[in-house]
């Protein structure tokens, strides 16, 4: 727990995955508002230096700032180099959203069907990759004494979809580490889950094209919710999994 | 100690080095007391060696990847330049060359290094293993030499210290050891607890730490806290430069933990230094009353056999041999005889030098 006021503690520095779009994007934009330090990781070059662009000029008046990673998150050796940077350049850190993912193949399809390299590779991304990121920086914030680790998740992670199997089974397992690492470290960091519904991001278009828009949620409302948490992540208690209602009251 | 009164000591028997990274919290540690026998200890007891409310610092600096080769613009010639001395974030720093060679090679044995004009510009090369998770490098990265002295060069990263950082993440590599039997990589010499890239070289004393072991010290009611410092390269390769050692390194105490050792030395508990560098940044940070002053600053004290330490109780370190300068700081904690018996016990249990190796702990005498 954090010394003083642990109710009122927010995070001040955070390193965001997947931050060139969608969900990432607006998380970026909603904390550089706030005057959050942000460090971004994304595989694209050109749409993250837009999302950074983007991130200054809202934190001009705050002076946070804002430092693009150009990494893949699925690169689990070169977690060491990728936390290192994001601390070199807006550290010391104090949470990181493991928000990048990886669909798999698209359109969906049976499991059955599916290849093996690309189950392998969609647990690469959304489970091998966040843990390697996790175990490079937990310690330190654990030795600091406060500090966020928080996992986009899904309801996929809960219910059984067909064709979603890579993508659903990946995000159970990731949840699954999340709680296990809560339960192992205790009260002094908060480990989260967040499952953000279904919004209206290019994500979303690859899995069910003919969705309608107008039954998403704004990925800008998600993010908003997602900074009130990390602005005050002790509220909420060590391990949660949030998601609908409870994400919005907290 | 003075050679005319040094009594003949037997010769002492040969350690052998630990030539590769193991996983952290495995290293057995030596305790070294003045008034008792040194004793083994193994990994989880480390807990138990001293009482509730002792405070234990650790030096939290992530190793940066300090070696990278450069061409100097117009010359066919390639050199590896060590990070030496960054100790701001103007995009300026110190750095030590050598040629011929490469990390396998003893560093004063490397070949010499081209004497080069002011302001000409090095194009920093890619990796020969190309760090993963980066995408290839695509455009040039370069430095501008600002001036030479021989191997050390002053350099400026025209695009500042994000870019600089930047292009060490993708180019660089930590620096090697002579003795290793294969280059590690980033991640092999990192602490568990590790955050700010400010060292050039690994704290490796806390090695000996990993998130079990910090549990149980936790567990035994000890207590932790936390600085950054700069830990810097020990060696240059070159005897006159190795006399200028070490270089000036930043640090950064917090509030919080100088406050903790305020209280620990009002309350008569012991102060462990998980390392040199810990010890290092402390030191230079105390007032001659025993105050530890937070914030930002840069260490310039020579920690050697005729140092006093005002705060640091107990060193634990890593087992180095004698005349070398790692051993030189272990001298201001204990007597020769006691680290000689302690290097004893250490050979007959077989255990290991160096950064990668077994430990020593060393209570300071009159602690």
């Amino acid at each position: 727990m954090p010394h003083g006021d642990p109710l009122n503690w927010g995070v001040s520095s955070v390193l965001i995955t997947g931050a060139s779009r969608g969900l990432g994007r607006a998380l970026a934009l909603d904390l550089s508002r706030r005057g959050v330090n942000v460090a971004l990781l994304a595989r694209g070059a050109e749409a993250l230096e837009q999302t950074v662009l983007e991130a200054r000029s809202l934190a001009k008046h705050s002076g946070a700032r804002a430092e693009p990673i150009v990494a893949d998150v699925a690169d689990v050796a070169g977690a060491t180099r990728v936390v290192g940077l994001a601390q070199a350049l807006v550290g010391p850190l104090d949470g990181i959203v493991h928000n990048a993912s990886d669909l798999g193949e698209t359109p969906l399809g049976q499991l059955l069907d599916g290849s093996a390299e690309r189950f392998e590779q969609v647990f690469r991304t959304n489970v091998f990759g966040p843990l390697a990121l996790t175990r490079a920086l937990a310690g330190n914030l654990l030795l600091r004494g406060h500090g966020v680790v928080l996992g986009i998740s899904s309801d996929a992670a809960v219910e059984h979809y067909p064709t979603w199997g890579p993508y659903a089974a990946s995000k159970a397992a990731f949840d699954h580490v999340l709680g296990t690492l809560a339960a192992e470290l205790g009260d002094t960091l908060r480990v989260l889950s967040v499952d953000p519904g279904e919004m209206n991001t290019e994500m979303h278009r690859a899995a069910i094209p003919d969705a309608d828009p107008v039954s998403l949620t704004a990925p800008e409302r998600v993010a908003e919710q997602i900074a009130n948490v990390l602005g005050a992540p002790y509220r909420v208690p060590n391990g949660a999994r949030l998601s609908g209602a409870a994400l919005e009251a907290a | 100690m003075n050679a005319s009164l040094r009594e003949h000591r037997p010769p002492l028997p040969e350690l052998g080095t630990q030539q590769d990274p193991r996983p952290n919290g495995v290293g057995r540690v030596v305790l070294v007391e003045e008034r008792s026998p040194p004793r083994l200890v193994h990994p989880l007891d480390i807990a138990q060696i001293f009482p509730k409310e002792t405070l234990w610092i650790l030096n939290d600096a992530a190793v940066l990847p300090a070696s990278f080769w450069v061409q100097p613009e117009g010359s066919e010639e390639i050199f590896e330049l060590r990070v030496a001395s960054l100790n701001d974030e103007s995009g300026r720093f110190v750095a030590l060359g050598f040629g011929g060679g490469d990390f396998q090679v003893q560093t004063e044995l490397r070949g010499p290094v081209p004497t080069l004009q002011r302001g000409t510009r090095l194009s920093v090369l890619p990796a020969a293993r190309r760090a993963v998770a980066f995408p290839p490098p695509e455009t040039e990265a370069y430095l501008r030499l600002v001036r030479q002295d021989g191997r050390l060069f002053e350099l400026s990263c025209p695009d500042g210290y994000a870019a600089l950082l930047a292009l060490l993440y993708q180019r660089g590599a930590p620096i090697q050891y002579a003795y290793t039997k294969r280059p590690h990589r980033l991640s092999e010499v990192q602490n568990s607890y590790v955050g700010r890239p400010w060292a050039i070289e690994p704290a490796s004393a806390g090695r000996h730490l990993n998130a079990g072991i910090l549990c149980a010290l936790r567990g035994a009611g000890q207590r932790l806290a936390w600085l950054t410092h700069a830990a810097g390269i020990s060696s240059t390769g070159d005897p006159t430069l190795d006399l200028r050692l070490p270089l000036p390194e930043r640090y950064d105490i917090p509030e919080a933990t100088a406050q903790r050792i305020a209280e620990a030395r009002g309350r008569g508990n012991l102060v462990v230094a998980v390392g040199s560098s810990t010890t290092r940044a402390i030191e230079s940070a105390t007032s001659p009353d025993g105050r530890v002053t937070p914030g930002q600053g840069i260490a310039q004290l020579r920690l050697d056999a005729a140092y006093e330490p005002r705060v640091v109780d107990v060193l634990l370190t890593g087992i180095h041999e004698a005349g070398s300068s790692h051993r030189e700081l272990t001298r201001a904690f204990a007597s020769d005889r006691a680290l000689d018996e302690a290097w004893r016990l250490a050979a007959a249990e077989r255990l290991k030098l160096h950064e990668f190796g077994d430990a020593m702990l060393i209570r300071r005498r009159a602690s």
